[in-house]
């Protein structure tokens, strides 16, 4: 065995917070990483500002921090627990240009640390575009045309030689962000432009267009020794042209020959091997030409991947397990295949089904443009789905992507213009295709081949289901229709959907006749070792594998693919309480259907299914594991939905009651229950019709909160100040209204404090993990607002109402487990605004701040275990409460609204954000600067400040506006507010609204004349000039606040930045 | 579509749907193997010749078939086994695997549980098998009973050739003989793949084929720098004639092979093969150079493998299977004796072991 000795102690850097292009994956990663290089008997130490984390969840690495992925902390990391290397590769490109960063500044050579992973150099090789056309065409292999360019005069040379269509990559970005394609000459400049100046090197990479080619990729690993494997082979179903983020793939490669595949293979291991990555995985993609043999080389990360995440997924192949073995000096054949626990790591795995990714998208939040998909990634999650075919892959992954769209199914002509959906990259191409076949029938295929880019694989696929379609419409549906239906991987209620019965109906006759999932592993190696993989997937038709866990293990439902409201946050709450309940004896069946997350790591649970989540395919796994203990409060909200469908067919729901959990959901009796207690709510009511909505606002009295009955992250919400703001938004389509569909309209509580309370409760018995204020006041989404923990500004008589509401509460409602409140304050009144019996998105953040895994005690008192004995609450009082144990934690929210240029980056009630970073501090200052570093947000500590606030604010911003002069700031600001305080003192320089004239604010802000940016929004009614302010702020990556409370935080925050002494915390 | 079934010598009836020449009944030992690509070149592989092939992966037939792809003159697999066939269109000048196995006369059977069959396989070892339509179901099974073990049929005569051919033509799709040779092997056809052939000529090595009934004296009278023996078929332990000739030869001229050609030298060399419980047939086997200490992926399809313990010290272990340790390769340095056992011709398969053949062609130089 060749482990490294001249290493000790091993620092692994973490990707940060979720962004769209950066998700669970590297928490997976990292993850598996930390643990392979403790099992080698390293010291490991991590650092990752992202608390909803697994990897970040004490124990799991000796030293985690929390802090900023800047050069400054790691420094300051260096000098406090000396490790002598760093591994580059885990934490996606933040972790890459990281390492480069630290390279470039002698930090590394200054403390003697090594890079270990992926050299400096062979990132550089990798990452730079003209380094690396060079190297694959000394290789003999072809790169698409393509020309550098730094400045316009060079595009515009570039077009000439290359050829319109061109595509436009900035140098340097991550996920492709900035990347376009111009078709025409008029829109050509624009977007070069627009990439020169996301690129951090000023460069852009321009390239002949290759849309409409078949697209792969190739996961490979390669050691020391030269040793190289292929794990996993990719085909995108969406050709090129669509971020392979953003397409619909397929494991393994289906339509290439034997000869094609070869040379693709040793293309991605020579170009492996001139890259110089030699202790690790990497990804390479390929672009053929239809029916052809031109195969061009697109490009290759040198560590891993969203990509790596499916294909360790698709295959059962621990990719960054490995991969970290080999950055510590194994090689390929001296480390085992723990899956078959017989062969070596340096096979290929071989795979006897076809693994379908479909990603998930946010179209009613960031809605498309008009070009629809393109090279910059768009998608925020993705689910996969395991089948024996083509057509159960697809129809299991499509319903697995939880976008309520039960497989393959036709559109519905009315509401969609398929026509168009077929010739744009839209994330509906696919059933476009799949609604024309349906009317064409097999004489279209060709056709629509040449029109979408398919293959006509893909398209047979889709044939194939449609005469399927056609057989059980037509009827009857006998048990060996059904059991032919369910081999293609159809719901119960899709089938019932087309045979026109019931879904019980369906399950009644699959019940008669046996049709039943049965389980296959994913073992690796396509049958050929006995196996002792724990990972699993459901199919129908075929022999079943492996015996039941029985009654000892429980399932814990987990969240299936990221979405805004519902992400990392709940896969490491599942996580969390896998560990929990087998540290404390119970085996525990993890289903889930997001490739990128620990929780679908093979060695997390004792069985691991890859399904939709959906309560059909829960009870099928239930039956066949011989369990009913089901654990759904910690996957967000798509477990708790299947509750009731669960509990009516045997089902034991862990903890909270069904009806408990009805009393929290349903409107009418959560009202009722707050009257019966005597707490206090904003006052709500529900309109069936847009007249009754105006009725009921003006009986409640303006502002307004108006949302539709059923959402999640507040979507479709909107605050209204006036009857004319309703109509508005109603007239724009902003909410549909009808008997089938009411809104509720609910008192604004305007410039409240809110709250969030995380509890674990056992019926008798609450322990508060810890209260979080919001920075925003109401009005700003949960999910969206700055939380501070411990609370800031509040008055004890507050909280302690709030823990005395709490305890009422849980009693009430005999909670079991997990319970998060939200709280608004206004005018020294308590209101209550939500409660959800489960865990939320704050508990890993809670958790860690207060060092207390409340996950772990929940999971506890499942087992019988009450708060009590477990020490955690006063006998007396039956409260106990956390505290946060660094002084401050700051969580911060994290947008990816630079993917999204077209979106106005305004806070509001309907959460966009995709992750967060946490600050801790000894001080507030300390916590909130932490916070937005950690969130990329660069406080400046000197220099210029915009400042133009509503009317609303122009008092509250004249304390900020004083201190940021005494920090030495100068102050520029609108009319109305240079007004406002020059009549308080404050002198300032008056700069152009963008419609009164140049130079205004915004050219101000393009030539990043302005280091900070104060701008709260004027309302409603308000000209677009103020959302130009926030996303050309965002274009030019300078740093705003749209809020007083925020532009007051950042002021303490400052301070703190100004002293330059940069201080780290383990927790 | 034509109902059909898949009998095992155990009597279990498995149905599907036939493919391919539908009315016809085949018989032959069931292996299965986990390329994921590659039908093509292993439904006309000779060495498959007597066994019926069924592919773990689930979906096959998905790029069509071209000729050019061919390891031989035609289909040599006595039947195929898999969960689903494409039968949609192909890519323009190709023929569906459907219309290419019908015209070979060849039958397929889908819609079978292909994963349970192959742990089945995996447990209990490779049997016979037989494959018919449903209405010929008795006739089929006596077949079955009646039906002789892989080990007692002589396989090789269907596919070798029947007398000397110099610089065979492989055909569209592969390498010609080179035009200036830097020598000429004498290559025993026991079932050979063009591949092997290709490798040769594209290092500039002019190729004799010879029949399997060949004399030693045919190799080491005629000037040939080396003598190669093929893949193939079957049980190598039947071939005690030609293991007599090739040891005639041992020490007087360089000998080395591949798979069969392997398994021959190691009976020739005093050594014995065994019979595996249901083989290597895929394309992602790990071996590990035990001299360089490196290892590499390579393609499989042996069910026989060598006994390194019935071996004398002189012969060297050159590679080692990294999964499960069995003998992939082996050498003798004072004989001039190569083999490998895995096929470092790849096709279908990983290209990572074509050095091989550099190391053969070394041999005949030194």
């Amino acid at each position: 065995m060749s482990r490294r000795e001249d290493i000790r102690h091993i620092l692994v850097i973490g990707s940060g917070p979720i962004v769209i292009g950066q998700a669970c994956e590297f928490d997976y990663s990292g993850n598996q990483a930390v643990r392979a290089l403790k099992e080698e008997g390293y010291e490991v130490s991590l650092i990752n500002p992202n608390p909803a984390t697994v990897m970040t969840t004490p124990g799991i690495a000796d030293h985690i921090f929390l802090e900023p992925l800047k050069s400054e902390y790691v420094e300051r990391i260096f000098q406090q627990v000396g490790p002598d290397a760093i591994l580059s590769t885990m934490g996606g490109q933040t972790a890459l240009n990281l390492t480069m960063e630290l390279e470039r500044s002698g930090i590394l050579a200054r403390y003697g640390v090594k890079v270990i992973g992926a050299s400096t150099q062979s990132i550089e090789k990798a990452e730079d575009r003209g380094r690396f056309k060079k190297i694959v065409e000394s290789l003999g292999l072809e790169c698409a045309k393509s020309r550098i360019v730094h400045s316009l005069e060079e595009a515009e040379d570039a077009r000439k030689a290359i050829s319109l269509p061109i595509i436009i990559r900035p140098s340097f970005t991550l996920g492709g962000m900035g990347g376009s394609i111009a078709e025409t000459e008029q829109e050509f400049l624009p977007l070069v432009e627009k990439a020169l100046g996301m690129s951090p090197t000023h460069e852009a990479l321009l390239e002949e267009s290759l849309i409409g080619w078949k697209e792969f990729e190739m996961e490979v690993m390669r050691d020391r020794n030269d040793n190289a494997i292929v794990v996993c082979s990719i085909e995108n179903v969406d050709p090129m042209g669509v971020h392979t983020g953003d397409s619909i793939t397929v494991a393994p490669i289906q339509t290439l020959s034997d000869r094609q595949y070869q040379r693709m293979r040793d293309a991605s291991i020579d170009i492996l091997r001139a890259v110089g990555v030699d202790c690790g995985g990497s990804n390479v993609q390929f672009a053929m030409k239809p029916d052809s043999d031109r195969m061009v080389v697109i490009e290759m990360n040198p560590r891993v991947s969203r990509s790596s995440a499916l294909a360790s997924k698709a295959t059962g192949f621990p990719i960054a397990r490995i991969s970290a073995k080999l950055a510590v000096g194994y090689t390929l054949d001296e480390v085992r295949n723990e899956i078959t626990g017989q062969s070596a790591s340096c096979f290929e795995p071989a795979l006897d089904y076809v693994a379908v990714k479909v990603p998930r998208f946010e179209l009613e939040k960031f809605p498309l443009p008009s070009s629809a998909l393109g090279t910059q990634m768009r998608s925020v999650g993705e689910a996969l789905a395991i089948g024996r075919t083509m057509e159960e892959g697809l129809n299991k992954a499509i319903r697995a992507s939880e976008r309520k769209i039960e497989g393959l199914v036709e559109l519905d002509r009315r509401s969609n213009d398929v026509e168009t959906l077929l010739r744009s990259a839209h994330p509906l191409r696919l059933l476009a295709a799949y609604t024309v076949i349906c009317e064409k029938g097999p004489s279209c295929l060709e056709e629509i081949s040449s029109i979408t880019g398919f293959d006509r694989f893909f398209l047979d696929a889709l044939y194939r289901q449609s005469l399927m379609d056609g057989r059980l419409r037509k009827g009857p549906v006998d048990a060996s229709l059904l059991a032919e239906a369910k081999e293609y991987g159809m719901s119960d209620r899709r089938i019932a959907q087309l045979a026109g019965c019931s879904e019980e109906d369906v399950l009644a006759i699959r019940q008669e006749n046996g049709i039943h999932a049965v389980a296959h592993f994913v073992d690796t190696c396509a049958g050929e070792f006995d196996a002792l993989t724990p990972y699993c997937y459901t199919t129908y038709g075929e022999a079943d594998e492996g015996a039941g866990l029985g009654e000892d293990a429980v399932i814990i439902v987990a969240s299936g693919p990221n979405r805004i409201g519902q992400g990392l946050e709940f896969d490491t709450c599942c996580t969390l309480a896998s560990m929990a309940f087998r540290k404390h004896g119970r085996k525990t069946i993890m289903v889930n259907s997001n490739p990128e997350t620990v929780s679908t790591d093979f060695n997390t649970s004792d069985r691991l299914y890859i399904s939709p989540l959906s309560a059909e395919e829960v009870l099928e796994i239930m039956r066949r594991e011989k369990c009913r203990d089901v654990v759904l409060q910690l996957g967000g909200q798509t477990p708790l939905n299947m509750a009731r469908t669960l509990q009516e067919h045997g089902a034991r729901i862990i903890g909270t009651s069904l009806d408990g959990i009805d009393e929290t959901e349903d409107r009418g009796l959560f009202s009722d229950l707050v009257r019966r207690l005597g707490l206090r709510q904003p006052a709500g009511r529900m309109a069936h019709s847009e007249e009754e909505v105006y009725a009921k606002a003006a009986e409640i009295g303006f502002p307004v909160l108006m949302r539709p009955s059923f959402v999640l992250g507040g979507r479709s919400m909107f605050i209204a100040y006036d009857k004319d703001g309703l109509r508005e938004f109603i007239e724009r389509g902003g909410v549909t209204i009808s008997p089938d569909s009411p809104v509720l309209v609910d008192q604004f509580l305007e410039d409240a404090f809110e709250y969030d309370l995380d509890a674990v409760c056992d019926g008798e018995s609450v322990y508060i993990g810890g209260i979080l204020q919001h920075i925003e006041a109401a009005g700003i989404h949960s999910g969206d607002s700055a939380a501070v923990f411990p609370p800031y500004k509040s008055k004890p008589e507050i909280l302690e109402q709030m823990r005395c509401w709490t305890l009422k509460i849980a009693r009430e409602l005999d909670v079991r487990g997990m319970m998060n409140i939200q709280f608004a304050e206004k005018d020294g009144l308590l209101y209550i605004i939500e409660v959800n019996p489960r865990a939320s998105r704050t508990v890993p953040f809670i958790s860690k701040a207060s060092g207390v895994d409340l996950i772990e005690k929940a999971v506890r008192v499942w087992l019988g275990e009450s708060l009590v004995q477990q020490g955690l609450v006063d006998p007396v009082t039956h409260i106990g409460q956390g505290r946060c144990h660094t002084g401050w934690a700051i969580k911060e929210a994290v947008f990816s609204f630079d993917r999204f240029v077209d979106v106005d980056p305004q806070l509001g009630p309907e959460m966009r954000s995709t992750g967060e970073a946490v600050g801790l501090g000894r001080t507030f200052g300390e916590a909130y600067a932490k916070s937005q570093a950690g969130a990329g947000n660069i406080l400046p500590t000197s220099g210029r400040v915009i400042i133009s606030v509503n009317r609303k604010d122009r008092q509250t911003i004249i304390p900020i506006a004083r201190a940021l002069q005494d920090l030495g700031f100068s102050i520029l600001a609108t009319r109305g507010t240079a007004r406002d305080l020059f009549d308080a003192g404050i002198m300032s320089d008056v700069v152009l609204k963008v419609h009164d004239g140049r130079p205004n604010i915004v050219d101000l802000i393009r030539g990043h004349r302005v280091d900070l940016i104060i701008n709260t929004p004027m309302g409603f009614h308000a000209t677009r000039s103020d959302d130009d302010i926030r996303t050309e702020a965002v274009r030019a990556r300078i740093p705003y606040t749209t809020t007083t409370s925020a532009a007051a935080a950042a002021v303490d925050a400052i301070r703190y930045l100004q002293q330059k002494e940069y201080v780290v915390r383990e927790i | 579509m034509q109902h059909g079934y898949l009998i095992l010598s155990s009597g279990e009836v498995h149905e599907g749907t036939l493919f391919g020449s539908t009315g016809t009944i085949a018989a032959g030992e069931i292996v299965f193997n986990t390329s994921m690509a590659g039908y093509p070149e292993i439904l006309t592989d000779p060495s498959y010749n007597g066994q019926m092939v069924l592919f773990t992966y689930p979906l096959v037939g998905n790029y069509g078939w071209d000729d050019a792809w061919s390891e031989s003159d035609g289909v040599k697999v006595s039947a195929l086994v898999v969960r689903r066939l494409y039968e949609g269109r192909v890519p323009e000048g190709r023929r569906t695997l459907d219309e290419a196995m019908a015209a070979a006369g060849i039958v397929g059977i889908q819609g079978v549980d292909t994963r349970r069959l192959t742990l089945d396989i995996r447990a209990h070892g490779s049997c016979n098998a037989v494959i018919c339509p449903e209405d010929r179901l008795d006739e089929a099974r006596r077949l079955l009973s009646t039906f002789p073990p892989i080990t007692q049929r002589d396989l090789i005569g269907d596919v070798a050739v029947k007398k000397p051919v110099e610089d065979p033509d492989l055909s569209v799709g592969f390498a010609s003989a080179p035009a200036e040779a830097a020598g000429r092997i004498a290559l025993v056809d026991f079932g050979i793949k063009r591949s092997i052939i290709e490798n040769f000529y594209r290092l500039g090595v002019a190729v004799t084929l010879l029949p399997p009934t060949f004399r030693a004296e045919d190799v080491l009278d005629h000037g040939y720098s080396m003598l190669f023996l093929s893949n193939g078929p079957g049980d190598p332990a039947l071939l005690q004639e030609q293991v007599a000739q090739v040891r005639r030869c041992l020490g007087r001229i360089p000998v080395c092979g591949i798979c069969l050609g392997h398994q021959i030298i190691t009976w020739a060399l005093g050594g014995r093969t065994v019979k595996m419980a249901y083989g290597h047939h895929g394309g992602n086997q790990p071996v590990k150079d035990l001299d360089r200490g490196v290892s590499f992926v390579t393609a499989q399809n042996h069910n026989y493998m060598s006994d390194m313990a019935s071996l004398p010290e002189s012969v060297h272990l050159w590679f080692v299977n990294a999964n499960d340790g069995t003998v992939e390769g082996l050498y003798d340095e004072s004989l001039k004796v190569r083999s490998v056992q895995f096929h470092p011709e790849a096709c279908p398969g990983p290209h990572d072991a074509r050095h091989i053949f550099e190391a053969f062609v070394k041999e005949m130089d030194r």
